[in-house]
């Protein structure tokens, strides 16, 4: 990967320039699609951009050195690693990638999962602590399976680069450790009916209870970037093909990320909250099953060349 | 999957959310801004008086007298209607308009003080309601009476008592206190 290219990824495509509107646009696909299912007409396609834009104006409350440094600079990496998880992402065709991008793309995907447990702790809210501490176990539960299920695609592949995960022939091992990591995307994304530490109703917003303003802007952006890393994530591993061209894969690449965001919607509007116990059930339950049918296809080729 | 179906339906029929300035159909007996008859009001002041909010103003000038409302300040509580003993007042059954301004509401009525027909001077009315709830029967004398001044009245009550003493006749009783 030159240094050009690289640059080009994080600042423009599927980085900051494309990135950033299409967060926007995902989040106001999913208000609008959850507030039409609900009979309610929902927000205009401008309105994340005037929340961000509103949030950004706001005066900032006055905390310590020590605490706002953490309040504004947990959001602010999280939003980083957001962008640098996009743009490792194998795209279009000609993304050569670099030997281990695998490990470092499953390590930004984690960092606004931990930023946002530390910031929950750090804001020293009741209501941040309960939803820092349920993220926390959640990120426990949902792990498992998501990173079991990146292993097998990586031993089927034989390979940490992620376009060679992305090209190889599609078998059982891809088709099952896609499913886990759709399994795992609610819960990543604290969607219903795995938004247990973000639980509105009960502990406010969880962890983004104390923040406001400029720093709250930041955490709002950096989970629409979660938003277009995981769905990007899923349809870069799913499809086994590239156009060849840029704006085929182009087309490709987000027509199949909205169609998740859709599809998640809908999952997120027609389920109601399932308790901590009954997350971790299913994930240690379905969520390893399917990731260790995955690993052992992975790890032995001759099972699924014997079952055809 | 119920839940789904419904989601579906819901996403067909479209959003049930009316648009400004649509309204759903209020209830009958519906708190809305208070309307004024100023033909029946008598200037009593009372749903001032009753008023919690300063919404409702009544001044009294030399020859009419200034009801003022502004629903911006309004608690739709009703005590106003309930306390007017004319039934001047209602409530509309639809919700108070939007503004910008809350001056842009204020209505403002005035009732017009009949001249007194002895002395020609601006009176504040007396309805015919109100002189039904003081006395069982309405007599053309009542209403005649009623009519005047403050001033003339008590004029015409004394030359009663005078002919009581003059001529020791008692009138017939009119009222029942």
């Amino acid at each position: 990967m030159n240094w050009e290219k690289a640059i080009l990824s994080l600042f423009v495509f599927p980085g900051l320039l494309y990135a950033v509107p299409m967060a926007w646009l995902v989040l106001w696909l999913e208000r609008k699609l959850r507030a039409r299912m609900q009979g309610r007409i929902g927000p205009p396609f401008y309105q994340p951009f005037f929340d961000f834009v509103k949030l950004m104006a706001k005066q900032q409350v006055h905390r310590s050195n020590f605490d706002s440094l953490f309040m504004m600079g947990l959001p602010l990496v999280a939003v980083a690693a957001g962008l640098l998880a996009l743009a490792l992402l194998p795209i279009s065709s000609d993304s050569k990638g670099f030997a281990g991008d695998l490990v470092l793309l499953v390590a930004f995907l984690e960092v606004p999962s931990l930023c946002s447990v530390l910031a929950g702790f750090a804001s020293r809210s009741i209501f941040g602590q309960v939803g820092a501490t349920r993220e926390a176990i959640l990120s426990v539960t949902y792990n498992l399976p998501f990173l079991t299920a990146v292993v097998a695609l990586a031993s089927s592949a034989h390979s940490l680069r992620l376009v060679d995960i992305a090209m190889a022939p599609a078998g059982g091992v891809r088709f099952f450790a896609v499913l886990t990591i759709c399994l795992c995307l609610p819960v990543k994304l604290r969607l219903n009916p795995f938004s247990v530490s973000n639980a509105e109703q009960e502990i406010y917003s969880g962890s983004e209870t104390e923040f406001s303003g400029p720093q709250l802007a930041m955490w709002e952006l950096a989970h629409g970037l979660e938003w277009m890393a995981l769905t990007g994530l899923v349809v870069c591993l799913g499809l086994n093909f590239r156009t060849g061209t840029w704006i085929g894969d182009f087309v490709i690449y987000t027509g199949f990320s909205l169609v998740l965001v859709i599809l998640l919607t809908i999952l997120a509007t027609g389920t109601a909250r399932l308790k901590l116990k009954q997350a971790a059930r299913f994930y240690w339950r379905w969520g390893m099953g399917l990731a260790l049918v995955a690993l052992i296809l992975g790890v032995f080729p001759g099972i699924e060349r014997f079952i055809r | 999957m119920n839940i789904f179906s419904i989601l579906l339906k819901n996403l067909r029929m479209g959003p049930i959310t009316l648009r400004f300035p649509e309204e759903v159909p209020h209830p009958e007996g519906f708190h809305g801004p208070v309307k004024i008859q100023t033909e029946k009001c008598i200037c009593c002041g009372m749903c001032a008086y009753v008023c919690v909010s300063g919404a409702v103003r009544v001044v009294e000038h030399e020859n009419n007298c200034e009801w003022a409302y502004s629903p911006g300040r309004c608690t739709f509580c009703g005590q106003c209607v309930a306390i007017c003993p004319v039934g001047a007042l209602c409530m509309e059954d639809r919700s108070a308009p939007s503004y910008f301004r809350t001056e842009a509401l204020n209505e403002m009525h005035r009732v017009p003080y009949p001249l007194c027909p002895s002395c020609g001077h601006p009176t504040p009315p007396v309805r015919e309601a109100i002189l039904a709830q003081a006395f069982k029967e309405v007599t053309p004398e009542i209403l005649v009476r009623g009519r005047l001044c403050q001033r003339c009245r008590q004029r015409a009550s004394q030359r009663g008592l005078v002919s009581i003493q003059v001529k020791g006749e008692i009138p017939p009783r009119q009222s029942d206190n």
